[in-house]
């Protein structure tokens, strides 16, 4: 094989791929940690794989002999962004997997392992089941996928749920403490209604590859329901789908309220934020106390206490409709959600201080997010 | 202290019937008699009956074996009677397990007066007969305890230590198990004086320096490890040893069941949660195994526990390979928080314990 490209789209491509590559300590099988380099119709194809997704990115370059080889991520990746940005000359030499790369002074050769070894990242040649916007779902992304669990018990609650109803898109998410909902419409509807539950790590390495823009993403499923293929413009993001059920989530959500609370969001953010740093208990409890003078002006005290650290409060204007109330909730569950509403002002509706609170954003029906409350200590 | 047969005087002191009768308590106990016992009583150990050992080869010593399951919530009650006496006799003690612990005293006179009454406390109060051993350090009061079974007393007075440990089997110092006092043999040290005797250079060579010096303090009776009260709780664990091997997934997973609903228990009681859930392992050929793993949130959930430990044992232990022990250890421990996080619905953990044992 031999090649030329630029080195910006080399190192922005490994970055890509490299969400892929199974870290070393992780992997038995040693080609796992290295990015397969292949020519392809005149293209370069970058691959990585863990076994669970595979990404592939394909970049522009002039192929004069066509290969392939499995390079280490980590040194490659490390060796080209380093390099100036000139063209980059990749050959690999003989049959002992040694490949060259140049590029103005600086050459190296990396020892490889044939492209053989490589697992094959099946394809989906199905139809695309929908399609949608890849800043759209990038943000989606962002607004849910930090809500599900992290630990490895919690079986399908470390999947982020994803359903495609008619136009609509929803992705839900929850580590049994709280659930964040996010809506939108496709820009193409599936031709049936179908949901899939993917692992939340592996949305949020999709979430760190989707561009921030306006590009068309196709979504397929296999028939079995075993994987789902994202293809963007330049790159294929595989992955393996949980076979497990999700909750019930929609029963969870509240369908009323006794106090409706209205804030700046920004204003309760900085409150939130700051009791953050007093709230340093194992249940991190943060008290909201609600205050109404009756004709819909209100404050919420924001407030937070740790025995041998201090206590702080913090008052933040709110339109008030509903009764009083005090709730406590682990504040960095607030601090979530606040930091995923897409809206300069947030709703927080509640029962009582032993229910589900929700906070949405005050001008979208597109986005909710539940949280359980913490009990406050008489 | 310790509390001699206790699971098995316990069962005897609810149902009289059956004194004097071979008695095991057995853990993990199934319809089909498997298991492992853990306390036999004292007419049990005439026939050879002893802790560890599997159910059908206590039957196999002694035919007429009654086996009892373990019922871990009665014994808790009983132990905790037990340190409620204990605590009256010093503010410093430290619990070990449910049925042993180390009480700091100001000097083994009185020491003796105090324990005299607490034995008899222990036994008219409660009806459970114990052990004490006085010492200045806890490595040698654990081996004097062991030493006067049952209902003993043993006093080692300061200075006397390495006199009281010179005749025992090298097999008494806690860390010395069956292999290390073979390697022992073949170099002829059969008894504690034999391995103090011994220059800890020459034992380097043998056991590598560390260990070497680890064990020749060990045989002298030289021991500092401090006291730790309830407060200062690094880890808490269960273990249970499973003699020649088992392989059974089944029963272990039992066992990882009861061993979360005891620690749960404990960490209950002192008010405590855990972030880290690890197992042990010895395999067959002694070889220790320990593996752990850090959930991001605090628990004291045992059927949490059991899943994160049947988790690791999954990814650690090959199926089929034979056990000699398995243990389980929650650490990262921290006061259960005041305010309580409630949930959006149960628990929906998945048993996966349950599920591969079928």
């Amino acid at each position: 094989m031999k090649l030329s490209c630029t080195q910006e789209t080399l190192s922005r491509g490994l970055q890509v791929v490299n969400r892929g590559v199974t870290s070393g300590a992780a992997s038995t099988l040693p080609v796992l940690s290295n990015i397969l380099i292949a020519s392809d119709e005149g293209r370069l194809r970058l691959s990585a794989t863990d076994l669970k997704i595979g990404v592939t990115h394909w970049i522009p370059a002039m192929i004069f002999e066509d290969g392939a080889i499995t390079l280490p991520a980590r040194l490659l990746t490390e060796f080209v962004n380093s390099l100036p940005q000139e063209p980059v000359e990749l050959a690999t030499v003989g049959e002992q997997s040694l490949t060259t790369l140049r590029c103005a002074r600086y050459s190296a050769n990396i020892r490889g392992i044939d492209a053989d070894e490589f697992p094959l990242i099946p394809t989906i040649s199905d139809e695309p089941s929908a399609t949608v916007p890849a800043g759209l779902l990038r943000g989606m992304i962002n607004q849910v996928v930090f809500a599900a669990s992290s630990d490895t018990t919690r079986g399908p609650l470390q999947g982020v749920f994803t359903t495609f109803s008619g136009e609509t898109l929803t992705l839900t998410a929850s580590d049994a403490y709280r659930l964040s909902v996010r809506s939108a419409r496709l820009a193409t509807a599936a031709a049936a209604d179908f949901s899939v539950l993917i692992p939340a790590r592996t949305v949020a390495e999709l979430g760190r590859i989707l561009p921030d823009d306006d590009s068309i993403v196709a979504i397929t499923v296999t028939p079995n329901r075993g994987q789902i293929l994202f293809h963007m413009e330049n790159t294929d993001f595989l992955a393996t789908l949980l076979s497990e059920q999700f909750v019930n989530y929609k029963q969870i959500i509240p369908k009323e309220y006794k106090t409706r609370v209205v804030a700046n969001t920004a204003d309760l953010q900085k409150a939130v934020k700051i009791a953050g740093f007093f709230a340093r208990d194992g249940s991190s409890l943060l008290k909201l106390n609600i205050e109404t003078a009756g004709d819909g002006a209100g404050t919420i005290t924001v407030s937070a206490e740790t025995q041998d650290i201090g206590d702080n409060d913090s008052i933040v204007d709110a339109v008030v409709s509903g009764a009083g109330m005090q709730i406590g909730f682990n504040s960095k569950y607030v601090a979530d959600a606040l930091n995923a509403m897409n809206s300069s002002q947030v709703a927080l509706e509640l029962t009582g201080p032993t229910h589900a609170g929700v906070l949405r954003p005050v001008d979208g029906a597109d986005f909710l997010h539940v949280i359980m409350p913490v009990t406050v200590p008489r | 202290m310790d509390l001699d047969c206790f699971y098995a005087s316990v069962e005897t002191l609810l149902e009289p019937s059956l004194q004097g009768k071979p008695l095991a308590v057995v853990m993990g106990l199934d319809a089909q008699g498997h298991g492992v016992v853990t306390t036999a009583s004292y007419a049990a150990r005439s026939f050879g009956v002893r802790s560890a050992i599997s159910l059908a080869n206590a039957r196999k010593l002694c035919p007429e074996l009654i086996a009892l399951p373990v019922r871990h919530s009665i014994y808790r009650e009983f132990s905790a009677r037990v340190m409620r006496i204990l605590h009256e006799v010093s503010p410093r003690v430290q619990q070990v397990s449910i049925d042993e612990a180390f009480v700091e005293l100001s000097d083994p006179i009185a020491g003796w007066h105090v324990l005299t009454a607490a034995r008899s406390a222990i036994l008219e109060g409660i009806g459970l007969a114990c052990s004490f051993g006085i010492a200045p350090n806890k490595l040698v009061a654990k081996i004097a305890t062991g030493q006067g079974k049952p209902v003993g007393f043993t006093v080692v007075l300061p200075g006397s230590e390495s006199s009281f440990l010179a005749p025992l089997p090298v097999d008494e110092l806690w860390g010395v198990g069956p292999r290390t006092a073979a390697r022992m043999r073949e170099i002829g040290i059969e008894t504690l004086g034999d391995l103090a005797a011994r220059d800890p250079i020459e034992l380097a060579e043998t056991f590598g320096p560390r260990r070497a010096m680890e064990l020749h303090h060990g045989a002298l009776g030289a021991d500092d490890s401090p006291l730790v009260t309830d407060r200062q709780y690094k880890s808490i664990s269960a273990e249970q040893t499973l003699g020649r091997g088992e392989t059974d997934a089944r029963r272990l997973w039992a066992l990882i069941r009861e061993m979360a609903s005891d620690v749960a228990h404990r960490m209950a009681s002192e008010g405590l949660v855990a972030r880290t859930i690890g197992i042990k392992l010895r395999l067959d050929d002694w070889k220790l195994l320990t593996r752990d793993r850090t959930l991001p949130d605090q628990t004291d959930d045992p059927a949490r526990i059991a899943t994160v430990a049947g988790d690791l044992m999954r990814a650690h232990w090959q199926r089929g390979t034979p056990l000699r022990l398995i243990g389980l250890r929650v650490s990262s421990l921290g006061a259960k928080p005041e305010g309580s996080q409630l949930p959006l619905f149960p628990a929906v953990s998945t048993d996966h314990t349950e599920a591969s044992a079928r």
